[in-house]
């Protein structure tokens, strides 16, 4: 009953709607570079790199270029093993600077979690950008989805492991 | 026994707490999988479906009437907030049935959601930037929407309130097996607590017991020392009283003597009175002298009882005639009461106690009387009483009543003794192996019981005791060599086998008594020997001197008033009688009989003497 309680907390819908406009603005002495194409994530909070207003910008083709990684697994959204490839959480934190691997992860539904207490260096969790080899669209809960190995790693398959497969993830603020 | 019940009870109630505790905890254990497996099965799934998708509807219907009420301005942000909403929502109904768990499972769900996937996919062609939407067409999206959303908060309502009501159900369940399991723990540790109080409580008392015991034993112990130093006194008391009775014994033998044989010369009537009463004194003398003597010849442990069938009306009566004159004297009733038939025992002996018993009745009795009653109870058993209407005994005596020298404290002292009696007649009664009994009630009187086996007449009779009169003619021609050093006794015992016709020769050493074998030219017939001898020589010596200077086995009787319990020992392994002072005339002519007797046997069997 308890257990409900903290779920419910996970689902706990954020409901101002996210501004995904995106301010230009100068450029900074950043080494993180500018991005080219549409912002597709935004990280904050505790990180030391950052590209435009304190913040680290994306664009697809910034991520692909951090190191890979791809595995086949079952989930419980879709009907068989899926494969997903995308950027590695770790090394994504990694880049950014990032204080800590927690951080609070929102999606284009506003749906919210809080990722933390998983040891990424343990567990190859990813920023899947392609499902099935296809980019993912927001209609297939793209473009950005945290996908963990649940079949490599069965013990991340709870209900936190679950609710932290963050689907249209669209900013991370790292704690 | 209470006690052991109430721990059995405990133990008890603790057992049955703590499996009840256990069965209960089980349950709850059951329970809690139970409603875990539930909530795991479909709790989380069905709110998070359900959550996500009336989010998406109500976030898209939002999105239209924002559309429908923006300014040109605002025109385009609005289409992409529409578009990205529909976006979601389509992400959401595309997903597999079993992303929602049990939710389609719910009243009217099937319809419903097939309607939200209709509704959804039949705007996906129309979900572009480009695409132009009438106020209208956005009004009923937004209100397709809302009413899509409604139906999927019903049935996620009806789920949930289902779950609650179960949830709630399952949680009163649990809270009776939780409060149930806290009334019967509790009750295992109460129960415990008392078992380990009233175990603490039982080992404390062991312990007592244990130091109590220990006590015991060192009492014990000391009392064990103290005994054995009481025998070492004993030993030394019964060396005096050999002693004594030895040096008592020889002017009373004497004496005996002479008065059995001053009777034929005294013709009067009253002088013959005189001499009866003479020889009563002598008598009481005597049996004080004779209770030491058994004493201390039961403590040497050389008597061995001979046992035989024995009439017991005849003992009785013989006993109740022996004390009717003192009865008779002392205006005391005496009686026999009942039959008491055959026993097997020894009779000599039997009739030792019997008379201790009485002797004993007599002297703690003033007024009233004594009872001697028998009777045969069922078991084939005999139960000889000897009962007074005396002053009875203290229960705290009643134990040392047996001990030797005891006597009631204001005894009577007429012919009390020495208070030998009783102890002669325990020591008795163990030889013989006869239970004896005591009970009294003091001022009231006394009741001694033996218990004897009863047996059957014998068909025969055995042959009756030797005559109480003494036939003096087989004595007659004897020549009897009579060795004591004490003259009075010698003399005494000369003069009694004189006048029953024997001759004899006196010797107050083995020196004398050869001197006179050769002066007479006679061989004596049989030899009366007295055991303590002038310069340390024994009676037992002088026999053997005397049997081989005469080259011959002459029957031979030793005399003593020595009670040394060896001395017994001895004389038995020799196979020569032992006759204690002071002899009575009539046992003295009988050991005489026997000894002559067994000699001839013997003669008989070795063939004709040259």
């Amino acid at each position: 009953m308890d257990y409900l309680h903290r779920i419910r907390g996970r689902f706990r819908p954020m409901w101002p709607i996210l501004l995904t406009l995106i301010a230009h603005a100068p450029l900074a002495a950043e080494p993180l570079p500018l991005p080219c194409g549409e912002v597709v994530l935004v990280i904050d909070g505790a990180i030391a790199h950052t590209n435009i207003d304190g913040e680290a910008r994306f664009d697809l083709a910034m991520l692909q270029g951090l190191p890979a990684h791809a595995f086949t697994t079952d989930t419980p959204w879709h009907e068989g093993p899926q494969r997903f490839e995308g950027v590695l959480l770790s090394a994504l934190l990694e880049r950014v600077g990032a204080a800590s691997s927690s951080f609070q992860a929102e999606a284009v539904d506003d749906y919210t979690a809080t990722f933390s207490g998983i040891d990424l260096k343990r567990y190859p969790v990813i920023v899947a950008y392609r499902h099935g080899g296809e980019p993912m669209t927001r209609r297939r809960l793209g473009p950005l989805r945290i996908v963990m190995p649940f079949d490599d790693h069965p013990s991340l398959r709870t209900y936190v492991g679950e609710a932290l497969s963050v689907w249209q993830l669209l900013r991370m603020r790292v704690l | 026994m209470g006690v052991r019940t109430g721990l059995h009870a405990t133990i008890t109630v603790s057992a049955l707490a703590a499996l009840a505790a256990v069965v209960i905890l089980l349950v709850v254990m059951v329970q809690m999988n139970d409603a875990h497996d539930m909530l795991e099965r479909d709790g989380v799934l069905e709110f998070n479906s359900v959550h996500q998708t009336l989010h998406a509807l109500d976030e898209f219907s939002l999105a239209a009437m924002s559309l429908r009420a923006a300014s040109p301005g605002q025109h385009q942000a609005g289409v992409q907030e529409l578009l990205l909403r529909y976006d979601v929502l389509y992400s959401v109904v595309v997903l597999p049935p079993s992303w929602a768990g049990s939710v389609l499972e719910g009243e009217g769900a099937q319809p419903l959601f097939q309607r939200l996937r209709t509704f959804t996919l039949a705007l996906e062609a129309r979900m572009t930037p480009e695409a132009a939407w009438t106020g209208q067409q956005l009004d009923g999206l937004s209100r397709t929407a809302l009413t899509l959303s409604s139906g999927v908060y019903e049935i996620g309502n009806g789920i949930f309130q289902r779950k609650s009501v179960l949830r709630d159900a399952l949680a009163r369940r649990m809270d009776l097996l939780i409060g149930l399991f806290w009334f019967f723990g509790a009750l295992f540790l109460l129960t415990g607590l008392s078992l380990y109080l009233s175990m603490a409580r039982a080992l404390a008392n062991a312990a007592r017991s244990a130091h109590e015991a220990d006590t015991a034993r060192h009492q014990l112990e000391s009392a064990l020392e103290a005994l054995t130093e009481g025998d070492i006194a004993r030993k030394a008391r019964n060396r005096f009283l050999a002693a004594a009775t030895h040096d008592l014994r020889q002017p009373l033998q004497a004496m005996q003597y002479y008065l059995a044989a001053l009777v034929t010369h005294v013709p009067l009537a009253e002088g013959r009175e005189l001499l009866e009463r003479i020889g009563r004194s002598t008598h009481a003398a005597q049996t004080m002298l004779t209770g030491l003597l058994e004493l201390s010849r039961l403590d040497a442990g050389v008597l061995v009882p001979h046992r035989s069938p024995v009439d017991m009306d005849e003992l009785l009566q013989r006993l109740v005639e022996e004390f009717a004159v003192e009865a008779d004297e002392r205006s005391l009733t005496l009686a026999k009461l009942g039959h008491a038939g055959w026993t097997s025992t020894d009779p000599q002996l039997l009739e030792r106690v019997l008379r201790n018993l009485l002797a004993n009745a007599f002297a703690y009795t003033e007024r009233g009387g004594v009872t001697l009653g028998a009777r045969r109870t069922e078991r084939s058993t005999l139960l000889i009483e000897v009962r007074d209407t005396g002053i009875g005994i203290p229960e705290r005596e009643l134990e040392t009543v047996f001990n030797e020298y005891h006597q009631a404290e204001n005894a009577l002292r007429n012919g009390a003794g020495l208070g030998l009696g009783l102890s002669i007649v325990r020591r008795l009664t163990r030889l013989l192996g006869t239970p004896l009994t005591v009970a009294s009630e003091p001022g009231r009187g006394t009741r001694f019981e033996l218990t004897l086996p009863a047996i059957p007449a014998p068909a025969t009779p055995p042959a009756a005791l030797a005559g109480d009169e003494i036939d003096p003619s087989p004595h007659g021609r004897l020549v009897v060599m009579v060795i004591d050093d004490n003259e009075g006794v010698r003399e005494g015992v000369a003069m009694l086998l004189r006048q029953h016709g024997c001759r004899v020769e006196c010797a107050f050493d083995i020196h004398q008594a050869l001197e006179r074998l050769v002066d007479s030219e006679l061989t004596p017939d049989l030899l009366l020997a007295d055991y303590r001898l002038p310069n340390g020589r024994t009676g037992l010596e002088a026999i053997d001197v005397i049997r081989d200077e005469l080259n011959d086995d002459i029957p031979a009787l030793l005399v003593t008033g020595d009670t040394t319990p060896g001395l017994l020992g001895e004389a038995r392994k020799r196979g020569v009688p032992l006759l204690h002072k002071p002899v009575d005339a009539r046992e003295l002519f009988r050991e005489m009989d026997a000894a002559m007797r067994a000699t001839c046997a013997g003669d008989a069997s070795d063939g004709p003497m040259p």
